[in-house]
């Protein structure tokens, strides 16, 4: 009969077999899948190689690691100093460790020692740098920098992990702003596996729903933990949008590729709000500013007509002097007349000149209404805009006659000059002008 | 984004009111008309921006909906 191995014994033979074979710790290099902490402090996952999977994802090779908690300060400590790197899964790695045998689950596992942080580091910036290859080549680097940002973003469009820091940072700097924000916040994972695709279907229902600014916001983290921002789907998905996307990842120092393609990117959620707020600010501030520039020309423009005004009534009121005393004239010779005449004629006469008279005196009231009318209108603006007001707070206006003196040539040494103030008017005579405009 | 548009063309009417009351020949009844006009609108922009407290709606079961509803044709 051939030799029989008891389990026990075929389990030791292959131990021994394999510590011929990899007699030394090795470097293997995948990606994390299936990481699990025990509660005694061991950390457990599998490498694969990434995209080797059959069409059920289920991939060609597997390797079982052990960290265990005796290695794991070791780890650590590397993780800690470099903070770029965190294992979870989807990251790739490159560990050093020793093939073992596990006899107890009759598997293979590789017992891990140490991890080479770099080369993750490294593998992030290369695979940022072959994406941003390829969207520059497709033209998608500036497509959602070119789509202009509203002046008035009021309807924002958030994603980000509901609950979060970042979420509460985001509405906690809108809401203090006072304007009347209208928010949709859309939940999305911003980190791990299904990252991604969570953003993408986030950003497709922003698409949906229609919002005038979008924000893309997550808090800080360790570079792998931002790995999804640097993803190509999710970089084109920002670029194609049909609004402007501004994003506030919360990292120190690089820029993702999201941020790249992106219409403005803020270092912070509360960065990026506040960059809204201030675009409403900026608005507001115009309004501001041609509110106090309209009632500035409006009153300059009420003082120059009631100027004009002014003089029409005192016209009107010398020819309605005149009109008068020449019809009073006529009526008095008139009167004269029918003294010498016959009594008949008197009547006559008389009758004629006092309906003349009547009329005089209407077409004389009518014409005093319209104007009386005219200027009342005027006072009706002037109280409107207040020139009281601008007086009140130090402005002046100096007349020569009724003329408002605008520029020192329309007054001439000697002149005397009136200036009205807020508290009355001051009288004085012009010593000289410079003439020159004074800025 | 219709929004957007009302206020840009509300700040283009104000600049434009402001051009011609600044003009030299100003016309009274004009005057008023205008003034009453720039107030109206500097008055809705103003209202718009501040009209009501933010207002916030939280989009959370999207992902979880469609992944259920994709499971259920299956």
């Amino acid at each position: 009969m051939e030799a029989t191995y008891t389990v026990t014994e075929l389990s030791r033979a292959i131990g021994r077999t394999l510590a011929r074979a990899f007699p030394d710790e090795l470097w293997v290099e995948g990606e994390i899948k299936d990481l699990s902490r025990s509660r005694n402090g061991h950390v457990y996952f599998t490498l694969v190689d990434p995209d080797s999977g059959d069409d059920q994802g289920q991939p060609a090779a597997v390797l079982p690691v052990t960290l265990f908690a005796t290695d794991r300060g070791a780890v650590n400590r590397v993780l800690m100093r470099t903070g770029a790197v965190r294992m979870t899964n989807g990251v790739h790695v490159r560990i050093r460790g020793r093939v073992t045998h596990y006899p107890g689950r009759g598997t293979v596992q590789l017992r891990m020692s140490w991890i080479d942080t770099e080369y993750t580091i490294g593998r992030l910036a290369a695979e940022r740098i072959a994406v941003l290859r390829r969207l520059d080549a497709a033209g998608l680097l500036e497509a959602n920098a070119r789509l202009p940002l509203p002046g008035v973003p009021l309807e924002v469009g958030v994603v980000t992990s509901i609950g979060s820091a970042a979420h509460a940072d985001f509405l906690a700097e809108l809401a203090g702003s006072g304007y009347a924000f209208t928010v949709t916040v859309v939940d999305a994972r911003t980190q791990g596996p299904e990252a991604v695709t969570s953003l993408v279907r986030a950003l497709d229902v922003l698409a949906m729903r229609g919002c005038a600014v979008a924000a893309l916001v997550r808090g800080g983290g360790a570079q792998t933990d931002l790995a999804a921002f640097d993803d190509e789907t999710l970089a084109r998905t920002i670029a194609l949008a049909p609004f402007p996307v501004l994003t506030g990842i919360g990292h120190e120092v690089d820029t993702t590729v999201a941020d790249r393609v992106a219409n403005r990117s803020l270092k912070t959620p509360t960065a990026c709000a506040q960059a809204l707020v201030a675009m409403v600010r900026a608005f507001e501030q115009r309004l501001d500013g041609l509110a106090a520039a309209t009632v500035t020309a409006a009153v300059g423009g009420a003082q120059q007509a009631a100027t004009g005004l002014g003089r029409r009534s005192g016209r009107l009121a010398t020819a309605t002097r005149l009109h008068l005393t020449r019809h009073g004239r006529s009526i008095d010779a008139a009167t004269a007349a029918i003294g010498r005449r016959a009594p008949l004629a008197t009547a006559r006469a008389s009758g004629a000149t006092l309906r003349l008279a009547s009329r005089t005196a209407t077409a004389t009231r009518h014409a005093l209404t319209a104007e009386e009318r005219r200027l009342d209108g005027l006072a009706a603006i002037q109280r409107t805009h207040d020139p009281g007001r601008m007086l009140a707070r130090g402005w002046t206006l100096t007349y020569r006659g009724d003329r408002l003196v605008r520029r020192p040539g329309d007054v001439a040494p000697g002149d005397h000059i009136r200036t009205e103030t807020a508290g009355g008017g001051v009288r004085s005579v012009v010593e000289e002008g410079d003439g020159e405009p004074h800025g | 984004m219709a929004d957007d548009i009302g206020y840009t063309a509300a700040m283009r009417e104000l600049e434009e009111i402001l051009a011609q009351i600044e003009a030299d020949d100003v016309d009274v009844d004009l005057l008023s008309a205008r003034v009453t006009r720039a107030a109206e609108l500097i008055r809705l922009c103003r209202e718009r921006i501040h009209a009501t407290r933010i207002e916030v709606e939280e989009i959370v079961a999207g992902l979880e909906d469609a992944d259920e509803q994709a499971e259920r044709r299956q």
